[in-house]
């Protein structure tokens, strides 16, 4: 009962804190919601069972991305035109949620079957996949350095 | 303990958010913002996925670490881009931006 109590207050600052990063017109306000919504993140990986990577979400995530982003946007005066489009908002988000429910309650993963087999499944296909995975980050992190060193080479043939 | 199905639900609730705030919004900053919303998302339903799960796999540590890893390093992005791009524009309008190339 406790679970099901604190699983509903999370949902509540969670999705609150989501809908006020988009109508929010302080960029500082927007980025302390984010944070709350990665808290609210934290709080349900604690409900499963799982207090280590809780604990990391809050050290990285919150401690430490969300910080730097308030202490970036601090500064920031207010938005002075209309950022986000509500309406456009609640459409978007209706049709994708209703495309996404459907997908995980009545399609291929219904009810019955959210059990330990679809869970074993799911990691069994990332472990497959995970040398691809590891190629591409592997590649994006060589493009980085050799992007730096060529701006770096830019820059002294400028000066 | 709870069922799956509430988990993967505030997951999909979450990404379904970010998704539609980052077609909707017109302000650069707030776009990456939904962006990493998006992760919060899935990082919790890949959570709850692990949790019912049996396996003692080591991928789903290798997983989380990645998309940790990807949201940090798109923070740092955006950060660097305001800092570059303070004082040049005016506001971080998507529309304007766009334009910068002129």
């Amino acid at each position: 009962m406790l679970n099901l109590i604190l699983f509903i207050v999370l949902v509540i600052v969670g999705v609150f804190s989501d809908i006020a990063i988009f109508i929010e017109k302080e960029l500082f306000k927007a980025a302390i919601a984010l944070a709350l919504s990665f808290l609210s993140a934290a709080g349900f990986m604690f409900l499963l069972g799982l207090p280590l990577i809780a604990l990391f979400q809050l050290l990285i995530l919150v401690g430490g991305l969300s910080t730097y982003l308030i202490v970036t946007v601090a500064s920031e005066r207010k938005v002075l035109f209309r950022h986000t489009n509500a309406p456009m908002l609640l459409a978007v988000f209706l049709i994708l949620g209703t495309i996404m429910v459907y997908a995980v309650s009545l399609g291929t993963i219904n009810s019955a079957s959210l059990s330990a087999n679809v869970a074993q499944e799911i990691a069994v296909s990332i472990s497959k996949e995970w040398a691809i995975m590891g190629a591409i980050v592997f590649m994006m992190f060589a493009v980085g350095i050799g992007s730096i060193l060529l701006v770096k080479r830019s820059i002294k043939l400028v000066v | 303990m709870l069922p799956l199905f509430f988990f993967v639900a505030i997951g999909v609730v979450f990404v379904a958010l970010g998704l539609a705030g980052a077609v909707a919004s017109r302000h650069f900053i707030v776009v990456i913002l939904a962006v990493e919303v998006i992760f919060a998302g899935s990082i919790i339903a890949l959570s709850g996925y692990y949790a019912y799960s049996t396996g003692n796999s080591g991928d789903f540590f290798v997983t989380i670490l990645s998309i940790w890893a990807v949201a940090s390093a798109e923070a740092i992005a955006i950060i660097a881009f305001y800092i570059c791009m303070k004082g040049r524009v005016p506001d971080f309008d998507l529309k304007k931006l766009t334009r910068l190339r002129d």
